[in-house]
């Protein structure tokens, strides 16, 4: 799991030479798998062990959300919560925002299988391995200043400019 | 008013919803269940020690919770295993990812080999920093109008 800074950092750059538009619920998706996630199962294990202990289920039930099912059904249920008009393009910038997080997940290495991407229909693990899995403390404060730069200083996609206008009979 | 959608707006999707956060539970049952059961975990080597005995066992990214002259002792999602194993330059609080293999007599694991992980504090901060400001960010670049939620601007 990388951080929310560098996961959020990725999901403007990815925005930016695009159209802009739902920016705000692509970014969002790529902070909410962590944070409905590995947040709570972090908390819950943290209690489990130090106030009263809690039933494993509990604390993995949450995992699923990290996991493209998960972040699929979550994606279709929060879509429902705007307006009938934006529902479809919420539901994509939500999803597209999600599997980019997984996809920056998927560069680190931890000594385990990797991600169960295709789960519940195969239990196989992946990761690329290309990166450590603190490695993101050092890109962080080169991330943010480029992220801003790049917000910054490049222009939102707007589509075929329009032919100029026939000049005016002399 | 163009921009407020409750006049023109159908009734909630509440069916669409609810079948969404039953899909949502029963997947997390499910996989919750598969992460106990569908692997061999240390939980399941200490229900049954003996079978178990020399079953390769991984724990990643965990904390370290006390260090005694043979070895120390990891938690996660369980709140205690004996490791044995060398203990130079480990403290509590540390977080480790292990390899081991379990002991049956004794229902430790033995150390095959550790990765150090320095700047896990950091990376923790930096999550922290993380939530707060996606804390922040969200109901800045959401709001409700018409019982619907909309990005503002």
């Amino acid at each position: 799991v990388a951080d929310l800074v560098t996961h959020a950092c990725v999901a403007f750059l990815a925005k930016a030479p695009t159209a802009r538009t739902h920016v705000a619920t692509f970014v969002a998706g790529t902070l909410i798998p962590d944070l409905v996630s590995r947040v709570p199962s972090s908390a819950l294990s943290w209690i489990g062990r130090t106030v009263s202990p809690i039933d494993p289920t509990f604390i993995y039930w949450w995992d699923v959300l990290h996991l493209p099912v998960g972040m699929l059904a979550l994606a279709f249920t929060l879509a429902q919560l705007f307006p009938a008009t934006a529902r479809r393009a919420v539901f994509w910038n939500l999803l597209g925002g999600m599997l980019l997080h997984l996809a920056v997940d998927l560069l680190q290495s931890h000594l385990s299988s990797g991600y169960l991407l295709l789960w519940p229909f195969s239990t196989a693990g992946f990761e690329l391995r290309w990166m450590g899995s603190e490695d993101s403390v050092f890109l962080v404060p080169f991330l943010v200043p480029v992220t801003f730069a790049v917000w910054r200083w490049t222009q939102p996609r707007t589509g075929s400019p329009l032919p100029p206008a026939p000049a005016p009979p002399a | 008013m163009p921009d407020d959608p409750a006049p023109l707006e159908p009734r909630f999707p509440l069916g669409r919803f609810l079948l969404g956060l039953a899909v949502i539970a029963v997947l997390g049952w499910r996989y919750a269940d598969y992460a106990q059961h569908g692997v061999v975990t240390y939980r399941t080597c200490a229900a049954d020690p003996a079978r178990h005995d020399g079953q390769a066992l991984a724990f990643p990214l965990w904390e370290v919770t006390a260090v005694r002259p043979d070895g120390y002792d990891i938690a996660k999602v369980i709140p205690r295993v004996a490791v044995v194993g060398p203990t130079e330059g480990l403290e509590v609080g540390d977080v480790v990812s292990v390899a081991a293999t379990f002991r049956g007599s004794d229902s430790s694991v033995v150390e095959s080999f550790r990765i150090a992980h320095p700047y896990r504090r950091w990376k923790q901060a930096l999550g922290a920093v993380g939530v707060v400001l996606a804390l922040v960010f969200l109901p800045t670049a959401f709001t409700v109008r018409g019982r619907r939620v909309v990005e503002r601007g």
